[in-house]
Protein backbone atom coordinates (compact mmCIF):
# COMPACT_ATOMS: atom_id res chain seq x y z
CA UNK A 1 0.00 0.00 0.00
CA UNK A 2 2.93 2.39 0.80
CA UNK A 3 5.02 1.82 -2.04
CA UNK A 4 1.97 2.39 -3.95
CA UNK A 5 1.34 5.46 -2.81
CA UNK A 6 4.96 6.00 -2.70
CA UNK A 7 4.50 5.43 -7.02
CA UNK A 8 1.65 7.69 -7.25
CA UNK A 9 3.41 10.56 -5.56
CA UNK A 10 6.34 9.99 -8.32
CA UNK A 11 3.87 10.00 -11.09
CA UNK A 12 1.84 13.11 -9.39
CA UNK A 13 5.66 14.69 -9.35
CA UNK A 14 6.64 14.08 -12.97
CA UNK A 15 3.16 14.94 -14.15
CA UNK A 16 3.77 18.42 -12.25
CA UNK A 17 7.22 18.99 -13.96
CA UNK A 18 5.96 18.07 -17.26
CA UNK A 19 2.60 20.11 -16.51
CA UNK A 20 5.06 23.02 -15.23
CA UNK A 21 6.63 23.80 -18.42
CA UNK A 22 3.09 24.28 -20.69
CA UNK A 23 2.88 27.99 -19.31
CA UNK A 24 6.51 28.64 -19.55
CA UNK A 25 7.32 32.42 -19.43
CA UNK A 26 9.70 34.41 -22.12
CA UNK A 27 13.13 34.02 -21.34
CA UNK A 28 14.49 35.23 -25.31
CA UNK A 29 15.61 38.68 -23.60
CA UNK A 30 18.60 36.67 -21.37
CA UNK A 31 21.79 35.01 -22.77
CA UNK A 32 24.76 34.60 -20.92
CA UNK A 33 28.12 36.11 -22.98
CA UNK A 34 30.47 35.26 -24.57
CA UNK A 35 33.16 37.76 -25.67
CA UNK A 36 35.59 37.30 -28.50
CA UNK A 37 38.83 37.08 -27.39
CA UNK A 38 41.37 39.33 -28.47
CA UNK A 39 42.83 37.77 -31.16
CA UNK A 40 39.42 37.23 -32.63
CA UNK A 41 38.05 40.97 -33.48
CA UNK A 42 36.78 40.89 -36.79
CA UNK A 43 37.79 43.60 -38.82
CA UNK A 44 35.64 46.70 -39.69
CA UNK A 45 34.21 45.95 -43.11
CA UNK A 46 33.70 42.45 -42.34
CA UNK A 47 30.89 42.35 -39.87
CA UNK A 48 27.61 41.80 -41.31
CA UNK A 49 24.08 41.40 -39.89
CA UNK A 50 22.02 38.31 -39.87
CA UNK A 51 18.08 39.12 -39.81
CA UNK A 52 15.62 39.39 -41.89
CA UNK A 53 14.51 43.14 -42.75
CA UNK A 54 10.65 42.53 -43.30
CA UNK A 55 10.17 40.68 -39.86
CA UNK A 56 7.79 43.51 -37.46
CA UNK A 57 9.69 44.55 -34.92
CA UNK A 58 9.19 42.94 -31.37
CA UNK A 59 7.91 45.74 -28.89
CA UNK A 60 6.31 44.16 -26.00
CA UNK A 61 5.39 45.28 -22.43
CA UNK A 62 8.16 46.03 -19.45
CA UNK A 63 7.35 43.73 -16.62
CA UNK A 64 8.38 42.82 -13.20
CA UNK A 65 10.51 40.27 -12.88
CA UNK A 66 9.45 38.91 -9.33
CA UNK A 67 8.35 35.59 -8.99
CA UNK A 68 8.04 35.17 -5.64
CA UNK A 69 5.18 33.45 -4.42
CA UNK A 70 3.03 33.36 -1.10
CA UNK A 71 2.97 29.78 0.74
CA UNK A 72 2.26 29.20 4.25
CA UNK A 73 3.70 25.68 5.81
CA UNK A 74 3.78 22.59 4.08
CA UNK A 75 2.72 19.28 5.96
CA UNK A 76 4.41 15.92 4.55
CA UNK A 77 2.84 13.08 5.36
CA UNK A 78 5.48 10.35 7.70
CA UNK A 79 5.88 7.33 4.76
CA UNK A 80 8.89 5.74 3.54
CA UNK A 81 11.89 7.97 2.51
CA UNK A 82 10.69 7.24 -0.98
CA UNK A 83 7.76 8.60 -0.48
CA UNK A 84 8.99 11.58 1.22
CA UNK A 85 11.21 12.16 -1.49
CA UNK A 86 8.48 12.40 -3.94
CA UNK A 87 6.15 14.10 -1.66
CA UNK A 88 9.14 16.95 -1.87
CA UNK A 89 9.79 16.79 -5.42
CA UNK A 90 6.12 17.26 -6.01
CA UNK A 91 6.07 20.44 -3.58
CA UNK A 92 9.37 21.71 -5.76
CA UNK A 93 7.18 21.34 -9.38
CA UNK A 94 4.24 22.36 -7.70
CA UNK A 95 6.16 25.95 -6.43
CA UNK A 96 8.28 26.05 -9.91
CA UNK A 97 5.12 25.81 -11.68
CA UNK A 98 3.20 28.85 -9.16
CA UNK A 99 6.69 30.76 -9.72
CA UNK A 100 6.65 30.57 -13.69
CA UNK A 101 2.72 31.46 -13.74
CA UNK A 102 3.26 34.00 -12.00
CA UNK A 103 6.04 35.31 -14.33
CA UNK A 104 4.07 34.66 -17.49
CA UNK A 105 1.34 36.33 -16.32
CA UNK A 106 3.20 39.27 -15.50
CA UNK A 107 4.47 39.28 -18.86
CA UNK A 108 1.08 39.05 -20.38
CA UNK A 109 -0.50 41.41 -18.28
CA UNK A 110 2.50 43.96 -19.31
CA UNK A 111 1.97 43.17 -22.97
CA UNK A 112 -1.96 44.00 -22.94
CA UNK A 113 -0.90 47.27 -21.14
CA UNK A 114 0.72 48.36 -24.25
CA UNK A 115 -1.69 46.98 -27.13
CA UNK A 116 -3.29 50.33 -27.44
CA UNK A 117 -0.15 51.79 -28.42
CA UNK A 118 0.78 49.04 -30.43
CA UNK A 119 -2.36 49.26 -32.06
CA UNK A 120 -1.70 52.90 -33.22
CA UNK A 121 1.50 52.54 -34.57
CA UNK A 122 0.66 49.15 -36.35
CA UNK A 123 3.24 46.64 -37.67
CA UNK A 124 7.14 48.42 -38.11
CA UNK A 125 8.95 46.49 -40.10
CA UNK A 126 13.04 46.75 -38.70
CA UNK A 127 14.01 47.50 -42.09
CA UNK A 128 11.94 50.66 -41.68
CA UNK A 129 13.89 51.16 -38.55
CA UNK A 130 16.89 50.65 -39.55
CA UNK A 131 19.29 53.33 -41.02
CA UNK A 132 20.50 52.77 -44.82
CA UNK A 133 24.33 52.51 -43.64
CA UNK A 134 23.24 48.87 -41.60
CA UNK A 135 20.66 48.10 -44.29
CA UNK A 136 23.77 47.46 -46.08
CA UNK A 137 25.21 45.31 -43.86
CA UNK A 138 22.20 43.03 -43.96
CA UNK A 139 22.47 39.48 -45.30
CA UNK A 140 20.56 36.21 -45.33
CA UNK A 141 21.79 33.48 -43.33
CA UNK A 142 22.12 31.26 -46.92
CA UNK A 143 24.88 34.41 -47.89
CA UNK A 144 26.51 34.80 -44.34
CA UNK A 145 29.90 33.47 -43.27
CA UNK A 146 31.91 33.04 -40.46
CA UNK A 147 31.94 36.54 -39.33
CA UNK A 148 27.75 37.37 -39.67
CA UNK A 149 26.29 38.01 -36.66
CA UNK A 150 22.61 37.25 -35.67
CA UNK A 151 20.39 40.07 -34.23
CA UNK A 152 17.01 40.03 -32.85
CA UNK A 153 15.93 43.36 -31.33
CA UNK A 154 13.16 43.49 -28.66
CA UNK A 155 11.42 46.69 -27.47
CA UNK A 156 10.33 47.39 -23.88
CA UNK A 157 7.87 50.01 -23.34
CA UNK A 158 6.47 50.77 -20.40
CA UNK A 159 2.14 51.31 -19.51
CA UNK A 160 2.48 54.75 -18.79
CA UNK A 161 5.47 55.26 -21.69
CA UNK A 162 7.79 56.65 -19.00
CA UNK A 163 10.17 54.19 -19.99
CA UNK A 164 11.15 52.81 -23.62
CA UNK A 165 14.31 50.18 -24.44
CA UNK A 166 15.46 48.11 -26.46
CA UNK A 167 17.60 44.49 -25.81
CA UNK A 168 19.34 43.68 -28.91
CA UNK A 169 19.87 39.63 -28.50
CA UNK A 170 22.88 38.85 -30.75
CA UNK A 171 25.38 35.78 -31.44
CA UNK A 172 27.27 34.26 -33.79
CA UNK A 173 27.45 30.62 -33.61
CA UNK A 174 30.90 28.37 -33.06
CA UNK A 175 32.03 27.24 -36.59
CA UNK A 176 32.28 23.21 -37.58
CA UNK A 177 31.54 20.70 -35.58
CA UNK A 178 31.22 21.45 -31.86
CA UNK A 179 28.68 21.34 -29.79
CA UNK A 180 24.99 22.21 -30.87
CA UNK A 181 24.10 25.33 -29.89
CA UNK A 182 28.02 26.47 -28.80
CA UNK A 183 28.25 30.17 -30.13
CA UNK A 184 31.32 31.87 -30.47
CA UNK A 185 30.07 35.56 -29.60
CA UNK A 186 26.99 36.23 -27.51
CA UNK A 187 25.69 39.10 -25.65
CA UNK A 188 23.02 41.61 -25.65
CA UNK A 189 22.95 45.30 -25.94
CA UNK A 190 20.41 47.11 -24.58
CA UNK A 191 19.62 50.74 -24.67
CA UNK A 192 17.28 52.91 -22.55
CA UNK A 193 15.72 56.34 -24.60
CA UNK A 194 15.89 59.70 -23.20
CA UNK A 195 11.97 59.64 -21.62
CA UNK A 196 9.44 61.32 -23.75
CA UNK A 197 7.91 64.86 -22.01
CA UNK A 198 4.74 64.59 -20.56
CA UNK A 199 3.18 66.78 -23.66
CA UNK A 200 4.69 64.07 -26.34
CA UNK A 201 3.49 60.84 -23.86
CA UNK A 202 -0.02 62.80 -24.01
CA UNK A 203 0.55 62.97 -28.03
CA UNK A 204 1.04 59.56 -28.21
CA UNK A 205 -1.56 58.34 -25.77
CA UNK A 206 -4.37 60.50 -28.20
CA UNK A 207 -3.16 58.73 -31.32
CA UNK A 208 -1.27 62.02 -32.35
CA UNK A 209 2.17 61.48 -32.07
CA UNK A 210 3.45 57.71 -33.29
CA UNK A 211 6.18 58.97 -35.55
CA UNK A 212 7.93 60.20 -32.45
CA UNK A 213 7.86 56.76 -30.49
CA UNK A 214 8.71 55.44 -34.44
CA UNK A 215 11.77 57.78 -34.29
CA UNK A 216 12.79 56.75 -31.05
CA UNK A 217 12.94 52.85 -31.51
CA UNK A 218 14.75 53.49 -34.60
CA UNK A 219 17.62 55.70 -32.83
CA UNK A 220 17.59 53.06 -30.18
CA UNK A 221 18.18 50.08 -32.79
CA UNK A 222 20.92 52.08 -35.02
CA UNK A 223 22.83 53.30 -31.38
CA UNK A 224 22.80 49.47 -30.59
CA UNK A 225 23.93 47.93 -33.63
CA UNK A 226 26.66 50.82 -33.69
CA UNK A 227 27.47 49.42 -30.07
CA UNK A 228 27.37 45.43 -30.97
CA UNK A 229 29.84 46.34 -34.21
CA UNK A 230 32.19 48.27 -31.62
CA UNK A 231 31.91 45.37 -29.39
CA UNK A 232 33.02 42.86 -32.16
CA UNK A 233 36.03 45.04 -33.78
CA UNK A 234 37.14 45.14 -30.30
CA UNK A 235 36.70 49.13 -29.54
CA UNK A 236 34.82 48.27 -25.73
CA UNK A 237 37.97 46.25 -24.77
CA UNK A 238 39.41 49.30 -22.40
CA UNK A 239 37.71 49.04 -19.08
CA UNK A 240 37.81 51.48 -16.16
CA UNK A 241 37.56 50.37 -12.30
CA UNK A 242 34.87 48.46 -11.47
CA UNK A 243 31.90 50.74 -9.55
CA UNK A 244 28.29 51.01 -8.54
CA UNK A 245 26.55 53.66 -11.12
CA UNK A 246 23.47 55.71 -9.86
CA UNK A 247 20.63 55.98 -12.07
CA UNK A 248 17.90 58.39 -11.33
CA UNK A 249 14.61 58.51 -13.83
CA UNK A 250 11.84 60.26 -12.24
CA UNK A 251 11.69 59.37 -8.83
CA UNK A 252 13.01 56.03 -9.30
CA UNK A 253 16.96 55.34 -8.42
CA UNK A 254 18.30 52.27 -9.26
CA UNK A 255 21.99 50.98 -9.02
CA UNK A 256 24.21 48.70 -11.64
CA UNK A 257 27.54 47.55 -10.70
CA UNK A 258 29.77 47.46 -13.83
CA UNK A 259 32.53 49.50 -15.53
CA UNK A 260 31.96 52.48 -17.60
CA UNK A 261 33.34 51.81 -21.01
CA UNK A 262 32.48 55.08 -23.05
CA UNK A 263 30.90 58.42 -22.07
CA UNK A 264 29.41 61.44 -23.93
CA UNK A 265 27.09 64.29 -23.56
CA UNK A 266 24.01 62.35 -25.00
CA UNK A 267 24.95 59.00 -23.71
CA UNK A 268 27.14 56.67 -20.68
CA UNK A 269 27.89 53.08 -22.03
CA UNK A 270 28.78 50.75 -18.92
CA UNK A 271 29.20 46.83 -19.28
CA UNK A 272 27.16 45.54 -16.45
CA UNK A 273 28.40 42.36 -14.25
CA UNK A 274 26.89 39.90 -16.87
CA UNK A 275 29.22 41.53 -19.61
CA UNK A 276 25.95 43.40 -21.35
CA UNK A 277 26.92 46.38 -22.95
CA UNK A 278 24.24 49.19 -21.80
CA UNK A 279 23.77 52.61 -23.12
CA UNK A 280 21.75 54.90 -20.75
CA UNK A 281 21.32 58.81 -21.04
CA UNK A 282 24.07 60.62 -19.43
CA UNK A 283 21.18 62.92 -18.41
CA UNK A 284 19.88 60.04 -15.99
CA UNK A 285 23.61 59.02 -14.85
CA UNK A 286 23.59 60.59 -11.61
CA UNK A 287 27.57 59.69 -11.64
CA UNK A 288 27.61 61.81 -14.98
CA UNK A 289 26.01 65.00 -13.38
CA UNK A 290 29.26 67.55 -13.43
CA UNK A 291 30.43 66.08 -16.82
CA UNK A 292 26.83 67.08 -18.00
CA UNK A 293 27.15 70.18 -16.60
CA UNK A 294 30.47 70.61 -18.55
CA UNK A 295 28.39 69.80 -21.90
CA UNK A 296 25.80 72.20 -20.90
CA UNK A 297 28.06 75.06 -20.51
CA UNK A 298 30.24 74.11 -24.01
CA UNK A 299 26.87 73.70 -25.85
CA UNK A 300 25.62 77.23 -24.20
CA UNK A 301 29.46 78.83 -25.33
CA UNK A 302 28.99 77.34 -29.00
CA UNK A 303 25.21 79.39 -28.61
CA UNK A 304 26.40 81.70 -27.90
CA UNK A 305 29.18 82.81 -29.99
CA UNK A 306 27.27 82.19 -33.03
CA UNK A 307 24.98 84.71 -31.94
CA UNK B 1 -0.05 14.74 48.39
CA UNK B 2 -2.17 14.96 44.83
CA UNK B 3 -3.71 18.40 45.48
CA UNK B 4 -0.59 20.02 46.77
CA UNK B 5 1.41 18.37 43.77
CA UNK B 6 -1.69 20.24 40.88
CA UNK B 7 -1.26 22.99 43.19
CA UNK B 8 2.56 23.51 42.53
CA UNK B 9 1.94 22.16 39.01
CA UNK B 10 -0.63 25.40 38.39
CA UNK B 11 2.00 27.75 40.23
CA UNK B 12 4.39 26.84 37.99
CA UNK B 13 2.38 26.54 35.00
CA UNK B 14 0.87 30.45 35.62
CA UNK B 15 4.81 31.68 36.15
CA UNK B 16 5.77 30.27 32.83
CA UNK B 17 3.29 31.64 31.03
CA UNK B 18 3.93 34.91 33.14
CA UNK B 19 7.91 34.74 32.00
CA UNK B 20 7.02 33.59 28.04
CA UNK B 21 4.35 36.40 27.84
CA UNK B 22 7.47 38.94 29.03
CA UNK B 23 9.63 37.43 26.03
CA UNK B 24 7.30 39.10 23.11
CA UNK B 25 7.70 42.77 24.29
CA UNK B 26 6.69 45.56 22.02
CA UNK B 27 9.09 46.61 19.29
CA UNK B 28 10.26 50.30 19.09
CA UNK B 29 8.75 51.90 16.83
CA UNK B 30 10.78 54.30 14.00
CA UNK B 31 12.39 57.89 15.89
CA UNK B 32 13.00 60.20 13.39
CA UNK B 33 16.52 62.42 14.45
CA UNK B 34 15.09 66.07 15.59
CA UNK B 35 18.06 68.47 14.02
CA UNK B 36 17.06 70.60 17.17
CA UNK B 37 18.37 67.89 19.49
CA UNK B 38 21.62 68.36 18.12
CA UNK B 39 24.07 71.33 18.47
CA UNK B 40 27.54 71.97 16.99
CA UNK B 41 29.11 71.52 20.62
CA UNK B 42 27.73 68.00 20.69
CA UNK B 43 30.18 65.60 20.97
CA UNK B 44 29.02 62.37 18.88
CA UNK B 45 30.49 58.94 19.44
CA UNK B 46 29.83 56.53 16.23
CA UNK B 47 29.97 52.66 16.95
CA UNK B 48 29.60 49.98 14.13
CA UNK B 49 29.81 45.98 14.60
CA UNK B 50 32.31 44.19 12.88
CA UNK B 51 30.41 43.07 9.79
CA UNK B 52 30.98 39.61 8.88
CA UNK B 53 31.66 38.60 4.83
CA UNK B 54 28.26 38.91 2.87
CA UNK B 55 26.61 35.20 2.87
CA UNK B 56 22.91 33.77 1.84
CA UNK B 57 20.20 34.24 4.80
CA UNK B 58 17.65 31.52 4.45
CA UNK B 59 14.30 32.47 5.94
CA UNK B 60 11.39 30.12 6.64
CA UNK B 61 13.27 26.41 6.18
CA UNK B 62 11.96 25.77 9.79
CA UNK B 63 13.17 22.27 10.27
CA UNK B 64 16.51 21.76 11.04
CA UNK B 65 16.42 19.16 8.41
CA UNK B 66 14.79 21.85 5.86
CA UNK B 67 17.25 24.25 6.73
CA UNK B 68 20.30 22.19 6.20
CA UNK B 69 18.82 21.63 2.59
CA UNK B 70 18.37 25.03 2.07
CA UNK B 71 22.02 26.39 3.24
CA UNK B 72 23.43 23.17 1.11
CA UNK B 73 21.30 24.00 -1.89
CA UNK B 74 22.69 27.93 -1.51
CA UNK B 75 26.20 26.58 -0.95
CA UNK B 76 27.93 28.22 -4.15
CA UNK B 77 26.03 31.15 -4.02
CA UNK B 78 27.22 31.86 -0.24
CA UNK B 79 30.84 30.80 -0.97
CA UNK B 80 30.59 33.60 -4.10
CA UNK B 81 29.10 36.48 -1.96
CA UNK B 82 31.11 35.34 1.00
CA UNK B 83 34.49 36.50 -1.35
CA UNK B 84 33.18 39.84 -2.03
CA UNK B 85 35.02 42.67 -0.54
CA UNK B 86 32.83 44.23 2.54
CA UNK B 87 34.52 47.61 1.53
CA UNK B 88 31.17 49.48 0.08
CA UNK B 89 28.70 48.07 3.21
CA UNK B 90 31.55 49.51 5.58
CA UNK B 91 31.43 52.39 3.62
CA UNK B 92 27.52 52.99 5.24
CA UNK B 93 29.54 54.24 8.37
CA UNK B 94 31.26 57.55 6.35
CA UNK B 95 27.67 58.55 5.41
CA UNK B 96 26.41 58.39 9.02
CA UNK B 97 29.64 60.42 9.85
CA UNK B 98 29.05 62.77 6.97
CA UNK B 99 25.07 63.74 8.22
CA UNK B 100 26.20 64.02 11.84
CA UNK B 101 29.30 66.39 10.79
CA UNK B 102 26.89 68.37 8.88
CA UNK B 103 25.03 68.75 12.53
CA UNK B 104 28.18 68.78 15.14
CA UNK B 105 31.53 69.89 14.77
CA UNK B 106 32.52 66.91 17.31
CA UNK B 107 32.34 63.46 15.68
CA UNK B 108 34.51 60.43 15.95
CA UNK B 109 34.09 56.74 15.69
CA UNK B 110 34.53 54.56 19.05
CA UNK B 111 35.66 51.72 19.72
CA UNK B 112 33.85 49.25 22.43
CA UNK B 113 34.65 45.60 22.92
CA UNK B 114 31.31 42.66 22.87
CA UNK B 115 32.60 42.28 26.34
CA UNK B 116 32.14 46.00 27.54
CA UNK B 117 28.47 45.93 25.57
CA UNK B 118 27.38 42.69 27.01
CA UNK B 119 28.24 43.75 30.48
CA UNK B 120 25.98 47.07 30.44
CA UNK B 121 23.68 46.76 33.02
CA UNK B 122 19.56 46.32 31.75
CA UNK B 123 17.83 49.68 31.18
CA UNK B 124 13.79 49.71 32.76
CA UNK B 125 12.64 52.81 30.64
CA UNK B 126 9.39 52.79 28.28
CA UNK B 127 9.35 52.35 24.34
CA UNK B 128 11.63 55.59 23.35
CA UNK B 129 14.63 54.67 25.49
CA UNK B 130 17.35 51.96 25.03
CA UNK B 131 17.00 48.57 26.68
CA UNK B 132 20.38 48.83 27.94
CA UNK B 133 22.27 51.55 30.38
CA UNK B 134 24.58 53.13 28.11
CA UNK B 135 24.86 56.74 30.21
CA UNK B 136 28.12 55.41 31.68
CA UNK B 137 29.67 55.51 28.41
CA UNK B 138 29.42 58.89 28.19
CA UNK B 139 32.61 60.21 30.64
CA UNK B 140 34.14 57.09 29.21
CA UNK B 141 34.17 58.14 25.92
CA UNK B 142 33.62 61.79 26.74
CA UNK B 143 30.91 61.93 24.39
CA UNK B 144 27.29 63.07 24.99
CA UNK B 145 25.54 61.10 22.17
CA UNK B 146 26.45 57.50 20.99
CA UNK B 147 25.09 56.46 17.81
CA UNK B 148 25.00 52.53 16.95
CA UNK B 149 25.24 51.27 13.42
CA UNK B 150 25.19 47.37 13.74
CA UNK B 151 24.44 45.30 10.23
CA UNK B 152 22.74 42.22 11.05
CA UNK B 153 22.69 40.71 7.42
CA UNK B 154 23.86 41.20 4.14
CA UNK B 155 24.17 39.24 0.94
CA UNK B 156 21.17 37.35 -0.15
CA UNK B 157 18.30 36.49 1.21
CA UNK B 158 15.69 33.55 0.26
CA UNK B 159 12.35 32.50 1.27
CA UNK B 160 11.52 28.53 1.80
CA UNK B 161 8.60 26.61 2.40
CA UNK B 162 9.93 23.55 4.22
CA UNK B 163 12.41 22.02 0.91
CA UNK B 164 11.18 24.02 -0.93
CA UNK B 165 12.47 27.91 -2.32
CA UNK B 166 9.24 30.12 -2.86
CA UNK B 167 11.03 33.03 -3.95
CA UNK B 168 14.63 33.35 -6.21
CA UNK B 169 17.55 34.82 -3.86
CA UNK B 170 17.48 38.68 -3.68
CA UNK B 171 20.00 40.97 -2.32
CA UNK B 172 20.03 42.10 0.97
CA UNK B 173 20.67 43.90 3.78
CA UNK B 174 19.44 44.35 7.57
CA UNK B 175 19.69 46.02 10.46
CA UNK B 176 19.62 49.00 12.78
CA UNK B 177 20.86 52.26 13.47
CA UNK B 178 19.79 54.13 16.27
CA UNK B 179 21.32 57.35 18.42
CA UNK B 180 20.89 57.64 22.16
CA UNK B 181 21.04 60.75 24.72
CA UNK B 182 23.72 59.84 27.01
CA UNK B 183 22.35 61.93 29.77
CA UNK B 184 18.90 59.92 29.86
CA UNK B 185 19.57 56.90 27.79
CA UNK B 186 16.87 58.20 25.43
CA UNK B 187 17.03 57.24 21.66
CA UNK B 188 17.33 60.63 19.84
CA UNK B 189 16.78 58.48 16.59
CA UNK B 190 15.92 55.08 16.06
CA UNK B 191 15.63 53.28 12.68
CA UNK B 192 15.74 49.15 11.24
CA UNK B 193 16.19 48.69 7.51
CA UNK B 194 15.72 45.24 5.82
CA UNK B 195 15.67 45.86 2.01
CA UNK B 196 15.50 43.40 -0.56
CA UNK B 197 16.29 43.92 -3.91
CA UNK B 198 15.22 41.65 -6.77
CA UNK B 199 17.11 40.36 -9.09
CA UNK B 200 16.45 41.42 -13.08
CA UNK B 201 16.50 38.38 -14.87
CA UNK B 202 17.93 34.96 -14.15
CA UNK B 203 19.74 34.72 -11.03
CA UNK B 204 21.11 31.12 -11.28
CA UNK B 205 24.88 31.99 -13.20
CA UNK B 206 27.28 30.28 -11.12
CA UNK B 207 29.31 30.03 -14.21
CA UNK B 208 29.73 33.84 -14.43
CA UNK B 209 29.34 34.12 -10.71
CA UNK B 210 26.11 35.23 -9.87
CA UNK B 211 26.16 38.72 -11.44
CA UNK B 212 22.37 39.16 -11.20
CA UNK B 213 22.75 38.52 -7.21
CA UNK B 214 25.73 40.37 -6.57
CA UNK B 215 24.32 43.16 -8.70
CA UNK B 216 21.07 43.07 -6.60
CA UNK B 217 23.05 43.09 -3.63
CA UNK B 218 25.27 46.28 -4.27
CA UNK B 219 21.99 47.87 -5.04
CA UNK B 220 20.44 46.81 -2.05
CA UNK B 221 23.80 48.31 -0.24
CA UNK B 222 23.30 51.52 -2.06
CA UNK B 223 19.65 51.98 -1.41
CA UNK B 224 20.67 51.62 2.27
CA UNK B 225 23.48 54.14 2.00
CA UNK B 226 20.53 56.42 0.79
CA UNK B 227 18.49 55.71 3.53
CA UNK B 228 21.32 56.39 6.39
CA UNK B 229 21.73 59.73 4.46
CA UNK B 230 18.05 60.34 4.28
CA UNK B 231 17.97 60.50 8.00
CA UNK B 232 19.84 63.99 8.51
CA UNK B 233 17.48 65.39 5.60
Amino acid sequence: MMKNSAKLCIVLALGLTALSGCKSAKRDDYVAAVELNKGNYIAKHDVRLLLNPEMSADIRGRYSNNRSIEQGSMLYAAGTPASALAQVFAHAAINSSLQENKLSQQQTAANKEIQPFKDTIGEVSIGNLLSSDYLEKVVSSDVGDFNSVNVKPIFFVSGDLSHVSLKLVSWIDAPGKTKKGAKRYQNIIEVHAEPFSDEVIRQIRQGANQQQLKSKLSAMLNRAIKSLHDDLVGAHANMSVQQTIKIKSGNRTRFIRGNVIARSCDYTILKNLRKWIIHYPSSVVANETNSLQACHNVQSEGTTERS
Amino acid sequence: MGLKLMKQLSILIVLLTVFLAGCKSTPQPAVRLKPELLNENMRVGIYINEIKPATTSIQGADCLLCYGVAVAANSSLSSHLESLPTSDIESAKQVVYDGYKSKTQHVEFVELSKDKLSKLKKFKGELGFAKKDFRSLKSELNIDVLVMLNIHAHGAHRMYSAYVPVTDPQGYVSGVIYSIDLETNQYLQFQRFNRKVLVEGEWDEPKQQFPGVTNAYYQAVEKVKLSLGNIFL
